[in-house]
């Protein structure tokens, strides 16, 4: 009995989202979500829906992780206003077809690249930004005209019930739906075929997510995680740098994807970094970090024991901290020193308050050590020596790159966020994200014209040499009579210059005749 | 003899991980990042296609009894995609510069193009040389190194590339395997920095999947049924000339080449009329003595189309010859067929045409978007703005092109690729050189005073968190008024001279008065 009501229930599951899958195909089909203005409506919307339950959604993360106030408000909500206030401000902008310029030899040709939604896509948030990591690629979908379906994190669940309960009282709800899961459930939404996957994932899930896929030829876009290094050099602002480091580590209690991960500098500056952490941290927590209300708790229990796990494993020597607390999963903000590269704390993304210090002795080693594993989904470069920065900016490859700073890149507006390689697929944030979703059309518009046709006859059988001649030299010289400007364009300016000449004909021949009287 | 050259070059399964590093390692030494080195390899490429153009028009001969015109239809927009790259490299690598602002005038945010490293491209044998070679001019641009997997479909055209690309081409930067489906899913195993196939959707399925081990980001450049609208109000004769040229340039073996048609019936015998007077004008009474078609690839193909005239429902009203021994089938057009026959099912790949009957325009809409797959490439004949409009804005597919057919894949400046079942991804032009790159994110701070400061309030304890919130969201929104643009280019430059020569201007009028 216990069985078979297991067997329906699971049914039941698969054949609601094949369902929901199915309506919001019908509602796309429909073309409600092609128009300029419902895309607008639904952006503001959403700004609507952080704004006016601004307290709940930070009450919500508190409770998952204890997250601060500041650090829910500043690094979720704010980021996703922010972004959607700039969705709404530039969609018109980004929505215009991208017209190819006008060709003298094809002058009654039209060609430009149209941008189409691509349907209905599949967003997969993640549970250490729920609101953000899960938001914010919907903006760049509702700005494309997709329909979506928004899969939370199960682990953030308070963050997940609020989504589900905000998103059908703000936004279209037969364009855009929650669904709320764990691993299995996943799966099962994952049979359906979508015409975009977005997910936020650790790798291992980002292959599942690929795999599933790969089945209905789905392109997707994964960011992913990763070791992000920070390399300090010797001539730079200790005091600063370490500031800034410690900073993004312990946001979110080291729960951020791009959070520096390790720190490759020499022994003198390592000591030196030690020193300034102690000081920041007792500025910033108090004697005491764990009764500070400014710290996160780590997620659950499972990655609790893992980084206990990490910290007890490990050979390095811990310099600060190291202190942990199982019933209230704290760890206090740790760092180790002497690491070497076979560590257990080197084997995986360490997604926690523990920085581990590795020596080199030059920049040379530092890029050896970075180039030979997996490219990162944020490269740290601190130094005042431009030469230095310039050096890494070219030599390696991650998915962002910043110089003297932490994290902060991810919130800059113009810059792409995304991995490379092992760090992920695709990128987005801002007119990125709109990109994202949308499908590139080329359209090209010909004409009847008789005297078209007479020309283009060239390439019609029978063939011959001459024909082929003709061809040829017409493909090899095109681009020359290529207008960049727009022929509305330039007959405004031939105008403008036709009236200045006349302006200027008349103003010396009056002055001319004056001059004579 | 011919089999055995491959075998040499193909080197067999085991020593592709070591081929494959080898690339790594020159790439890592940053062989292939220089401009220089860049153009180099693209000028030789160029070098490489005018002085073998006969050998190769022979090969392309001997693989599909090609004429000279039609592979001349592949090699000239290669010709032409090389020759722009080499115009337009040193802009395409520029880095995107951001605006600086002038609130946060101590950092500077850009766009660093990365090449992706070592990246495979797998060729296919339709168009032997332009699928192989045009995203190679890609790759070479962004700066990558490069595995071509060359197809065994077409060998004289692929043993005439493994012969000729080593002895223009860096071999330690670009290496060439040949050889079959054994090959391939040896190479597959290998990890790559990034996969280009052209290929069937079955095969694109499974390059995918075999992305999936090394999240290898992909672009796939896959086929699908091209439909072909034609509305009552469109130019016959014209559009009868496009249409069957299209679809029998390489007999009908090319990715984009029209697929079905779908129109009433009345355009339909108009159509129909049409043809045959074209056909009948180009290749003349007998169509297989013309020199101006080319042949079906091999014998599987041939068999797989000749099934298809067998068993399909429809009328063959048009050609529906074949030959066994020379490989032919002559241009078939098929009428009354439904949406459940056999030629309906998957790409045709040769030269049949058959044709579905549908009363208007919004039929034929609803038809396109009941298919389960988006097409490569969708064409539609028509003078009505309106029904165009129609077909602009209800329908994806690759990419749409209105009265022509074929001539939008080589059109410049315009990216090409499928969407959904006809592909993932982008290129030709400076498509291509984006889609081997990765566009890395680079913020550059410093650690003055200023920047310090006007930082600091990020920093715990989050005292007044209400405060600090309101000023960074104020901050934060209002920053992009402050931006200075990057693009005050010639123009502006200009039009502030012109300011001044007008104010002079209007001086000595004045002055004259």
């Amino acid at each position: 009995m216990a069985t078979s009501s297991l067997l329906s229930a699971d049914t039941d599951v698969s054949n609601s989202y094949a369902k929901i899958v199915d309506e919001l195909r019908e509602t796309f089909d429909e073309g409600r979500t092609l128009p300029l203005e419902f895309r607008l409506n639904q952006l503001k919307a959403l700004h609507l829906l952080v704004e006016e339950n601004f307290d709940k959604m930070l009450a919500a993360v508190h409770k998952d992780m204890r997250k601060a106030k500041m650090e829910g408000a500043s690094y979720e909500l704010e980021l996703l206003k922010i972004d959607a206030v700039a969705a709404i401000r530039e969609l018109k902008q980004w929505m215009k077809r991208e017209m190819m310029p006008f060709n003298l030899l094809l002058p009654l040709d039209k060609a430009y690249v149209k941008h189409d939604p691509y349907g209905v896509v599949l967003i997969i948030g993640a549970w250490n930004y729920p609101f953000l990591l899960s938001l914010q690629p919907l903006i760049g979908a509702i700005a494309a005209g997709n329909c979506v379906v928004i899969k939370p994190s199960e682990h953030s669940s308070n963050a997940a019930t609020t989504i589900a309960e905000l998103v059908p009282k703000y936004l279209d709800p037969a364009c855009f739906r929650v669904v709320l899961g764990a691993a299995p459930e996943t799966i099962e939404l994952l049979e359906n075929k979508f015409d975009y996957i977005f997910a936020t994932s650790s790798t291992r899930i980002g292959k599942c997510v690929m795999q599933a896929a790969a089945k209905h030829l789905t392109p997707v876009t994964l960011e992913l995680g990763g070791k992000s290094p920070v390399y300090i050099d010797d001539d730079s602002d200790i005091e600063i740098a370490s500031r800034r480091v410690i900073w993004g580590k312990c946001i979110n209690l080291g729960q951020t994807c791009i959070a520096p991960d390790y720190i490759l500098c020499s022994k003198s500056t390592e000591k030196r970094f030690i020193e300034h952490v102690k000081h920041t941290l007792q500025e910033w927590y108090g004697q005491d970090p764990q009764k500070s209300s400014d710290l996160t708790r780590i997620i659950n229990n499972q990655n609790f024991l893992r980084l206990q796990k990490l910290l007890k494993d490990t050979k390095g020597r811990i310099a600060i901290g190291g202190e942990t607390s199982e019933e209230d999963l704290f760890i206090s903000p740790t760092i180790v020193a002497d690491v070497k590269a076979t560590d257990s704390l080197m084997t995986e993304e360490l997604f926690g308050p523990i920085l581990p210090i590795l020596t080199v002795n030059s920049k040379e080693e530092a890029l050896k050590f970075i180039k030979e594993r997996p490219k990162p989904l944020a490269l740290y470069v601190f130094s005042k020596n431009q030469r230095t920065l310039e050096y890494f900016i070219e030599k390696t490859t991650s998915g962002a790159i910043c110089c003297n700073d932490v994290v902060v890149q991810n919130g800059w507006e113009g810059l792409p966020f995304g991995g490379v390689g092992d760090s992920g697929i695709g990128h987005y944030h801002g007119k990125y994200s709109y990109e994202t979703f949308v499908h590139k059309k080329s359209v090209v518009q010909r004409s009847f014209s008789k005297v078209g046709e007479k020309i283009y006859a060239a390439r019609y059988p029978p063939y011959n040499n001459w024909n082929m001649k003709v061809i040829a030299g017409f493909m090899k010289y095109l681009h020359i009579f290529e207008m960049r400007a727009r022929p509305v364009t330039l007959f405004a300016t031939f105008m403008a210059g036709a009236i200045a000449s006349v302006a200027v004909t008349v103003g010396w021949l009056t002055g001319f005749k004056k001059r004579n009287d | 003899m011919e089999s055995n050259n491959i075998m040499e070059v193909a080197n067999g399964g085991p020593n592709f991980e070591k081929m494959v590093e080898e690339l790594r390692d020159a790439f890592k030494k940053g062989k292939t990042r220089p401009y220089e080195f860049r153009l180099n390899q693209l000028l030789n490429l160029q070098k490489l296609l005018e002085e073998n153009s006969d050998e190769i028009d022979r090969a392309l001969h001997k693989d599909l009894k090609r004429h000279k015109m039609e592979s001349a239809g592949e090699i000239l927009p290669l010709k032409v995609e090389i020759a722009d790259a080499i115009r337009l490299l040193s802009s395409w690598m520029l880095p995107d510069k951001l605006p600086t602002c002038l609130l946060l005038p101590n950092d500077r945010a850009y766009l660093q193009h990365d090449p992706y490293g070592v990246v495979l491209i797998i060729g296919t044998w339709n168009y032997p040389m332009l699928l192989t070679l045009n995203p190679l001019v890609g790759a070479i641009a962004a700066g990558n190194c490069a595995v071509l997997k060359l197809s065994d479909g077409s060998p004289c055209s692929s043993a005439k590339l493994a012969e000729l690309l080593p002895q223009y081409l860096d071999t330690s930067c670009f290496k060439v395997v040949s050889g079959g489906a054994t090959e391939s899913v040896a190479l597959l195993k290998v990890k790559f920095d990034y996969i280009f196939a052209t290929c069937s959707s079955r095969i694109g399925r499974k390059v995918m999947a075999a992305a999936v081990e090394n999240l290898t980001p992909i672009t796939l450049e896959l086929g699908g049924k091209c439909p072909l609208y034609i509305h009552d109000s469109a130019d016959f004769e014209i559009a009868a000339k496009r249409i069957i040229w299209g679809k029998m340039i390489n007999n009908g073996q090319s990715c984009i080449a029209p697929d079905y048609i779908i129109c009433s019936r009345q355009a339909e015998e108009e159509f129909i009329a049409c043809a045959k007077k074209v056909l009948l004008s180009w290749y003349g009474k007998d169509e297989k003595a013309s020199q101006d078609i080319t042949r079906i690839i091999n014998n599987h193909h041939f068999n797989r189309l000749k099934k298809l005239l067998e068993n399909t429902k429809g009328k063959i009203v048009v050609g529906g010859n074949t030959d066994a021994a020379d490989l032919w089938i002559s241009p078939t057009i098929v009428v009354d067929v439904k949406s459940s026959d056999v030629l309906m099912e998957d790409e045709i790949f040769g030269p049949i045409l058959p044709i579905i009957r549908m009363d208007s325009a919004e039929q034929a809409i609803e038809y396109l978007n009941a298919r389960k797959d988006k097409p490569l490439s969708l064409y539609v004949f028509s003078k009505d703005k309106n029904v165009n409009k129609m077909f602009n804005e209800q329908t994806t597919s690759g990419t749409l092109t209105f009265n022509e057919v074929m001539l939008q894949c080589s059109w410049q400046e315009m990216p090409f690729g499928g969407v959904g079942d006809s592909g993932i991804g982008k290129y030709h032009g400076k498509y291509s050189y984006e889609t081997f790159t990765h566009k890395k994110g680079v913020l550059v701070r410093d650690f003055s005073f200023i920047t310090e400061n006007f930082a600091a309030i990020r920093y715990p304890p989050y005292s007044s968190a209400e405060v600090k919130l309101q000023f960074l969201y104020l901050f934060l929104s209002n920053l992009h008024y402050f931006n200075i643009p990057r693009n005050i280019g010639l123009p502006h430059v200009l039009a502030f001279f012109c300011g001044i020569v007008f104010m002079l201007f209007m001086g000595a009028l004045q002055s004259a008065c």
